[in-house]
Parts: C-alpha cells; structure tokens; sequence
C-alpha cells in the first residue's frame, strides 16, 4: 500500500466509523464510487473495530498473571482479608464487604485473563438470580459477580471454612459407611439443583468441601456453565467447551465437547465416589496427552473398585483399609460405581436421586437397581466390533454353557440381549441409509430446504463414520456404507443440482466411498463383480468431477479417468450390447476428449469426431429417445459449441481475418441450438424438474451468447433477458441455490459483453459489478468453490478491459492489478496462477498498446508503447515458466500482440 | 538473593545508559546488546511480585515498564532524565523480547512431542495469548512500511503498555490524534489478523 492510498483509507475510516451501520453502507457508497478493493479494505476494518484482540498489551496479561491481592485491597465492592489459594481458574480471597453494612465473610474468586471478560460479566449478570436462587443447605450461594479494575471478572460466593471431601475422610478416618452418608449429601445437593435446571459440570473433591461440623457444601454451582458457554452477543467463542473442564473426572460426552447434562453431573459424582471408597481414580491420566486421555475416558472400561483398592502403590492414599475396603465393594457398590460410569449418559443412572436411592438400598441391606455389566451390555459392544463373528461365538458360548444348570438363565439372556443388540445395529443402518436416501431424496427439489439438508448430512456422516468402522469385512455391509457416503458426495458437491455448496465435504465423502469400493471389488464373487465394477465406475466420475471443481488433484483424475477406461474396456468386452455400458464409454471418452481440447483445438475436435460422435450416433440409433441418450447428445454438442466458440475467440485475439472466426462462432450457435432444443424437450415434459429447467435456461442463454459472437446483438439481448428470467425464477426457489446465483453472475456478464459491442460502457460495468458480487456470495458461501475464484479474476479483467475501451486506461489498470493480487491469493496450482497471471499482463499490455494507437503526441505514444511491450514481456515471461496447454494458447496471443507493437511502435 | 540482585551494579549502570544513548541514535548494535539486560530486569520484577515482595504493589504493564526504566536508567545522568528518549527505546525493545518468547515458546511446543504443559493451563486456557505475537510483528512491520508513525503507536501502546496520554508525550502529539490514529491503525492490524 501506498502512503496516499493509506491516508485515504484512514480519512474514510475516521469520517465513517461512528455512523450506525446503514449510515456506513452510504457512506462507504459515496466514498469509495467504484473502488471495489478500497471497500472491501474499510469493511474489514470497520468489522474488526470491535476486536478487543490489541487492547490488552502482552505486558499487562504477563503481569496480571503474577500479579497478586493483598490485605485490604478492594475487588469491586469487597475488601480482601487474605489469599485462600491459586490454580489454573485464578486466585482465590477471603474477603468481607467493604461498605460496613454486613460483616459477612465472603470468598472472591478473581478468573485469570484469557476469557472474554465481557461477555462472561454480562452473562454474570442474566444468570445470577438464578444462580442466586440456588437455597440450599449444601450449597455454597452465589453472592455477586462483576469486573475487577483490571478488567478480569470475578464472582463472590458464601465462605466456607471445610476442607475438601476426599482430604476429609482421610482426616477423620470415616469407614465406608460414613463415606457414603457423606456422599449422599452431596448428592441430595446436586439433585436438589438439577431440579432447577442447573448442571455444575465441574464436580470434584476440591469443589466439594465438608465444614468441621460434618457438613458438605457444593462450591462453584453454575459457574463452569457461565464460563464455557459461548458468547452470544459477542459472536465471539471465548472458551471451547472443552476449556473448562477437570480431566480426571470428566465425563466422555465431555472430552467430545458435547453438551453438559444432569447425566454429566452422575458421571463425575461416581468418579468422586471410586475415588472416595478406593483412594484412587478409574482411569489414570497422568502423562497423557489430551487425545489420548480422551481415548481413555471414551473407550477404556473402569476396572471394578473393589479389585483397585489393594494395589501396592496406592496404599498410601487409600482411605480405607483394604481387606476390608475390598470386601465391601465387591458386589453392590461395585455395580453401583459402575453403572454411574457408563460410557453412554443413558445407561447411566437417570437422575443423582437415582443414584444416591441405590446407595441408601445398599446401605439397608436391599437389592440394588444396578446390575453388573450385563452380557447384553458387552455384547453389543463386541457385536459393533464384530458382526460376523458374533454369531460363531454366541453359538459357542451357548454350548458352553449349555449345560450348567446355574447359568442357563444368563445364556438365555445373552441370546436375547444379543439378538436385540443386532437389530439396533441394524436399525442404524436402516436409519441412516433412509436419512441419506429416502427423506433427501423426498425433499432435494423442494424450495428453501438447503438449511435442513445440511443438517441432515451432517448426522448422516456421523451414523456412516460408525457403521464403517463396525462393517468389519462384511462386503455386503461395506457396500451399503459406500453407496450412502456417495449419496453424501452428491448432495454436498453435485453440479448442475441444487448444492449445499462443500466441495471439500464432497471429496472427502467420494474417497472414503471408493476405498469402500475398491475393497468390495477386491473381494468379491464372480456373480458380485459386474455390479462392483460399475459402482467403481460411478464413483470414480463423481470424484473426478469434484476434484475439477475445486480444481484440484490434476494427477489424481488422470489415474481415475484411466482405472475408468480400463474397466469399462473389461466389460464390454464380456457384455458388447449393454447399452448403459455403452453410454458410460461415452461419457468416459468426453473427458478424454475435453482434455484433447486442453492441449489443442484440432486434436481434440478429431477425437470428438472419431471417438464421442460415433458413439452417440450408435447410442441414438439403439435408443433415440432415452433420457441417457438426449444427455448425453447434450453434452456432446454443448462441448462443441464452447470448443467451437472460444476458438473463435482466439482466433479474433490473433487478428485472424473476420470470415474464420465468423465461421467458428456459426458452427458454435448450429450446436447451441441443437442442444436447446434437447433441453427444451426434457423441460416441456417435466417443467416441475428443476434441473430440466435450469438446462432450459442455459439453452437459451447459449444461444445468446453464440449470437453475441456473430454479431447479433440485440438478439443476444433478448435471449439473455429470458434467461435471465429463467435463473432468477430458480434463485428464488431455494435463495441457498448457490448454483443458481453462480448462473446469474455468468449471465450478468454475458450481457456486460453485449453492452461493449453496442459501447454502451455504464451499462456494462454496472453489469460486471452485478457479476461479481454473485461471485463474491458463493465463495463467500463456499470457499473453494474454484469455479466462481478463477470466474471472479476473468470479471475483473473485463471490467479492465472495459475501462480501457471507455478511454480511461488509469481505472483499467487498477483492475488489472487487482485482477493479479487476487489470482495470487486465491490460485491453488502453481500453473494456473501462472496463466491468470499471465492474462493479466498481456490485458493490461493490450490497453496501452490501444491507448498508444490513439496518442497525437509521438513521444506520448512511444512511452505507452514501451509500457505495453513491458507488459506484454512479462507476460510471455510468466506464461513460458508454466509450459501448461492453456499457457501455450495464451503465449500465441501475447507473442501476437507483442508483433503487433514492434511493427506499429516502430 | 533478591536483595543483592535488584539493583543493577554502578558500572553495568553506566553501560546501560551509554547503550541507551547508542540506541537512540540508531546503533542497532546497541539495541541487541540491551535486549538480554532489559528481559533480565522484567523477569525480576515479575518474580518479585510472585514472592508477594510488595503486597501492596498491583503490577500494570504501564507500571512494569516504569520499573525497569528506574532500575536501568543511571538518575544522576542528567541526559536520561526525560522518559520520552527512554519509552522510544523501552518500546521498540519489550516487542522484541514479547516476539522472541512468542517465538521461542512456538518452537518449544513444536518439538515438545510428549513434555506436557500443566494440565490446567492446556485445558482451562485455549486462548490465553489471544494475539499470534509472531504473525502480528509481521504485520505491523507492513504497516511501518506505509505509515511509521502510526506503527509507533501501536508498539508504544501495545507493547509497552503505555496510555495515550503517554504515547502522546513521547510522541510529543495531541492525545486526540494518538487516539484517533490507534483505532485505524488497531482496525487494520486487526482485520489483517484475521
């Protein structure tokens, strides 16, 4: 950036920054005109007026976390009598408040700098009579909350004089009995809030205190809930759901950053109450990484308390003498412990007062509710591991049970349990196969149903991630599971069909589909392998097509486009009739075809003509009416006239005569028309078909565009009008149809181009601009959309070009450059970069080299001369180092040009 | 221990200020010979705060830079009387030794593999630094290149912690104009992080 151009971003800035936001859209309107970069600059900024990300400096954070409270200092409106403690949250002070009006002793608990001090104050304050509600014996109450003047938030609550529980039952040697009296306590408390819809989130023995009268109180409740949630009105996440939790009793549902619930609370009670009755923790931590105490909490089972106790190393904290300790546990309390562990918040107790009830049963001598962990509850984890070995070791284990008399009941219940374990994996499967297939297939072509597809691809991912892993080798299974993430791939990333708009989600979803494939061709039957072969086949197009998409993995769709061939080579071979068969060799040779095309206009035509017309015409000729047919005559014929069209075009650019590339442009329209016609049908007979539709449109818009090219504006006019109609009707079906917005933008510009021919430049540009704010909304709502990028840099040499026919070559240089900064940004392949690159430079050479033609003044001329030839040799320059086949086509271009210079300029 | 080490030794006093003297006058050399004295002496005042040294004290960032300045500065030397000359420096040198720890610290975690932090602090604050210092260094160099003065702005304020009002000072402008010049200098480095 300039000096000057910095000052004038910052006078607009200043003079705009305090308008309410409609003020500022009119403002940055009439300041900025039709610099688009200097607009896009200032909304960034304005939108990050409000980051408080500068405000704190370093230093101050450095200091605030070392920093301390003494005697007598004040936080908010209490006066610190002394430190209680410090850890990772803050610090802690004994306090009393300082306007003499109550004597009361408080605790202030100072949060350390790091989370979003604002918005936890603000929340602070919504939730603190709730919090303040809380009334109970056992609870310690939540006074006030509020800022510090150093601007970390702080909360205050009743002063407890106890010590931690754990601590306590050392201390006072309690035998398990009182252990678990004292425990129900806690739990009367947690029931008593979970009533009231509080969850504490954060239960362990250091916020469970127990005073020197025997009296438990429950630190901290709600707060972890106030801390953690993300900031509403910020927009701002300040701390993940992760953030504030203890690991060591941590519920799974919490390392995997879902929500908190009562089950939550459970969770964390039964590690308190392992801890409490062993002296140690169901699963050890220590020295583990974050991934891995996951994988621990979620996946390890617990072992039984009663066979931890008496281990060696744990001796010195255990609470309880072990033999008696072990005796104690084994059974109830076990089974106790345990079911409050569960992996799975619904196989745990429902409620605390469930849990607390079973103890006190346990504590009269009554059965309990728990159960030890059923084989049912085993089985179905296995049987998730496993499906097909299940049903050998069910069967084994019936007949080795058969006989004992005593265990014939458990075995029984086993089948039972495993039989019912199957159909609820079946059901997954079912359930997830019709989320994918049935109800999105039902809904797909519906107006506005964009928000609730996305939400359902999402659950479905999940449910086929699972099912993946739990299809073992079954091929049957691993089928299915393929062919719903494929419908996955499509949903998310399709083409010519109402997307979703995750191009990326797309390619993930088609890869993991043709791993899928791949190993159920591999092992399948003779009787399997035509099925698997096609399967292979429909999905290596799928992701070819997505990967063009996003533009990326050249190498990769190659080699599908060849494993494609080969296959299909295969096939025939056994089956020469299959008409589908022959239809997909069609296709496949259209790719083949098209890159012909990349790499030169006369290779790729004889292709067309020896290989694809041979084959439609035989397709034609077996079933001229199918729907397969008409598609793919379509898509032979739209090639054509979009090869035919652009080299017309360049055949224009090289200063060939008129005639040829008139020629060109007239066989471009002779196929544009056939394929309208064929789009024309498929819509009349199904008007109600989007797609069908949208190929109507494009019909006629192609049309207009092969008129354009010959020189028959206002024709051109009229048909881009109907289409424009056609798209719009298409965009306010479904406003999330990014397609539809993507088409409106091509179409806009289509028109900007008819516009310059009738030198109508206003009209022109303002259309360009209308391009390229439809670019902006689907990038915006697809990142990698590499389509609407590389669109979005051709939009913005037009309206260079544009400027520089209009005679204002400064304006046009300015959107060249901009058209190179953004390629640069954005281009994801080296070579591409290189030829956008490349264009840009031979436009901008192509400007002064017109504005040099119009120079009175030699010396004037000469000067614009230099510059052009400057550019222009840059860009040869560029487009040499790319060696690509689009670079080579440009290289002509420019090496035209730089002819042309050298014989005018001299 | 604390006691012998707090106050620097009249000489390396004096090498300080002379230092300080080269620096002002554009010795790079200068400036890379201070650097360890200065991170030495914020260590040790962040230390004395942690053993509750003063109690009294509430540690600010402005606060922490004045410190260091009374303990490096020789007060007899008449030349370093005036704080702007010094806050220049102090200034340009708390950036350096603030990205060289981001730095250090950055490559720390990299090659950690399995030495764990303190479990509290990976767990209870994701974003404690919620600035990249490293990447914002790079940015503000841009924006140096283009506006200098604004790029002062931001490092006597950010990374010295000074108010505008003292920014002003050095600055010898109006508070106004360091507020108004902080904000858009602030939106653009802010936008330019995200």
């Amino acid at each position: 950036m300039s000096p000057d151009r910095w000052n004038e971003l910052k006078r607009i800035f200043d003079a705009v920054v305090d308008l309410p936001p409609t003020g500022q859209v009119s403002a940055l309107d009439a300041a900025c005109r039709d610099d688009l970069e200097l607009r896009h600059e200032l909304e960034k900024m304005l939108a990050a007026d409000a980051s408080t990300a500068l405000d704190t400096s370093p230093l101050a954070q450095f200091a605030r976390e070392t920093e301390a409270y003494g005697a007598d200092q004040k936080i908010g409106r209490y006066r610190i009598l002394h430190e209680v403690g410090r850890g990772g949250m803050g610090a802690v002070f004994a306090a009393v408040r300082d306007d003499g009006e109550f004597e009361q002793k408080v605790a202030v608990k100072v949060i350390k700098s790091g989370l979003n001090t604002q918005a936890i104050v603000r929340r602070f304050r919504r939730e603190r009579q709730i919090l303040a509600s809380l009334e109970h014996p056992h609870i310690a109450r939540l006074l006030d909350g509020g800022m510090t003047e150093e601007g970390l938030p702080f909360y205050v609550m009743e002063f407890v004089e106890g010590v931690p529980i754990d601590e306590y039952c050392r201390g006072a040697g309690l035998g398990v009995t009182a252990r678990l009296e004292l425990f129900r306590q806690v739990c009367a408390a947690v029931s008593y809030a979970h009533i009231r819809l509080i969850v504490h989130r954060d239960l362990k023995p250091s916020n469970i205190l127990v005073t020197a009268g025997g009296q438990v109180k429950l630190l901290d409740f709600g707060i972890s809930e106030v801390l953690s949630r993300e900031a509403d009105d910020g927009g701002r996440q300040t701390v993940t759901q992760l953030g504030l939790m203890t690991p060591d009793y941590a519920s799974p549902e919490q390392f995997r950053g879902e929500p908190a619930t009562t089950a939550t609370d459970v969770y964390s009670l039964g590690v308190v109450l392992f801890q409490l009755l062993t002296g140690r923790l169901p699963h050890d931590l220590t020295g583990l990484r974050l991934d891995q105490m996951l994988k621990r909490v979620c996946e390890a089972e617990p072992p039984r308390p009663s066979t931890v106790g008496a281990r060696p190393h744990a001796s010195s904290s255990a609470p309880i003498a072990a033999a008696q300790g072990d005796a104690r546990l084994r059974g109830d309390l076990d089974n106790i412990i345990l079911k409050a562990l569960r992996k799975e918040p619904e196989h745990r107790y429902a409620s605390v007062e469930q849990f607390s009830e079973d103890l006190a049963r346990h504590l009269k001598g009554l059965p309990v509710a728990a159960r030890p962990a059923t084989f049912g509850y085993k089985a179905e984890k296995f049987i998730k591991r496993n499906r097909v070995a299940v049903a050998l070791s069910a069967l084994v284990l019936l007949t080795l049970v058969g006989g004992i008399a005593a265990t014939v009941w458990q075995a029984v219940r086993a089948e039972r349990e495993r039989k019912l374990a199957q159909k609820r994996f079946e059901q997954a499967r079912d359930l997830a196969n019709s989320l994918v297939f049935k109800y999105h297939d039902a809904i797909a072509n519906l107006p506005n149903s964009s928000p609730v597809r996305e939400l359902l691809l999402k659950d479905a991912s999940a449910y086929l991630d699972d099912l993946a892993q739990d299809a073992g080798g079954d091929p049957a299974l691993l089928r299915e599971v393929a062919l719903a993430y494929a419908k996955l791939g499509d949903i998310q990333g399709k083409p010519h069909s109402a997307s979703v708009g995750n191009t990326a989600g797309a390619i993930e979803h088609y890869e993991k589909a043709a791993a899928l494939f791949e190993t159920v061709a591999r092992n399948s039957p003779a009787s399997q392998r035509l099925r698997a072969n096609q399967d292979l086949l429909s999905i290596y197009k799928s992701l070819s097509t997505a990967l063009a998409r996003a533009g990326e993995g050249a190498d990769r769709r190659e080699e599908l486009l060849n494993k494609r061939l080969s296959i299909i080579d295969t096939l025939l071979a056994e089956q020469p009739d299959n008409f589908a068969l022959r239809i997909e060799s069609a296709h496949t040779h259209l790719s083949v075809g098209k890159r012909r095309f990349e790499s030169g206009f006369d290779e790729g035509l004889r292709y067309y003509n020896e290989h694809v017309l041979p084959v439609l015409f035989e397709a034609g000729r077996l079933a001229p009416e199918a729907d397969e047919t008409l598609g793919l005559a379509q898509r032979v014929y739209s090639d054509l006239g979009w090869y035919l069209g652009e080299e017309g075009r360049l055949q224009a650019e090289l200063g060939e005569p008129h005639e040829i590339s008139a020629g060109y442009f007239q066989r471009s329209l002779d196929y544009y028309r056939r394929v309208a016609e064929i789009y024309e049908k498929q819509f009349r007979a199904n008007p109600e078909d989007l797609s069908h539709k949208r190929g109507h449109a494009i019909g006629i818009v192609n049309i207009g565009i092969a008129l354009r090219d010959t020189g028959r504006v206002e024709e051109a006019l009229e048909h881009l009008e109907r289409g424009r109609e056609l798209y719009q009707e298409l965009a306010k079906f479904d406003p999330n149809n990014l397609q539809a917005v993507f088409d409106l933008g091509d179409l806009y510009t289509a028109r900007a181009l008819c516009h310059v021919k009738k030198r109508e430049y206003a009209r022109a540009v303002a259309d360009l601009e209308t391009s390229l704010e439809h670019m902006d909304r689907v990038i915006a709502a697809d990142a990698k959309h590499q389509e609407a990028i590389s669109y979005r840099v051709d939009v913005l040499l037009l309206l260079g070009n544009t400027y520089a026919e209009a005679g204002r070559l400064s304006v046009a240089l300015g959107y060249y450059e901009q058209a190179g900064n953004y390629g640069r940004k954005t281009s994801t392949e080296a070579a591409r970069a290189s030829v956008q690159l490349g264009r840009v430079h031979l436009n901008a050479g192509r400007a002064y080299a017109a504005f040099a033609g119009k120079q009175s003044s030699t010396a004037a001329a000469r000067e614009l001369w230099g510059k052009a030839q400057a550019e222009l040799q840059k860009a040869a320059e560029i487009l040499e180092r790319a060696r690509t086949p689009e670079s080579a086509v440009q290289l002509r271009v420019v090496n035209y040009q730089l002819r042309k210079c050298a014989s005018a300029s001299g | 221990m604390r006691g012998s080490s707090l106050k620097l030794e009249e000489k390396s006093l004096q090498s300080v200020t002379r230092l300080l003297h080269q620096a002002q006058v554009g010795d790079r050399a200068a400036l890379d010979e201070l650097l360890p004295l200065v991170y030495r002496e914020l260590r040790q005042v962040a230390s004395r705060q942690l053993a509750h040294e003063r109690p009294d004290h509430t540690l600010q960032a402005t606060a922490l830079v004045h410190e260091v300045y009374l303990r490096l500065i020789d007060q007899h030397s008449v030349d370093w009387r005036n704080r702007a000359h010094f806050f220049s420096i102090a200034a340009e040198l708390m950036r350096r030794i603030l990205v060289n720890h981001a730095v250090s610290r950055r490559a720390q975690k990299r090659g950690a593999g399995d030495t764990l932090l303190s479990l509290e602090e990976v767990l209870s604050f994701p974003n404690r630094q919620s600035v990249d210092l490293v990447l914002l260094d790079e940015v503000l160099n841009r924006l140096a290149e283009f506006a200098p003065v604004q790029a002062r702005i931001v490092e006597l304020r950010f990374f010295a912690g000074l108010t505008n009002e003292e920014v002003a000072e050095v600055l010898g402008v109006s508070d106004s104009t360091v507020k108004r010049e902080w904000r858009s200098a602030k939106a653009w480095l802010a936008a330019q992080l995200t």
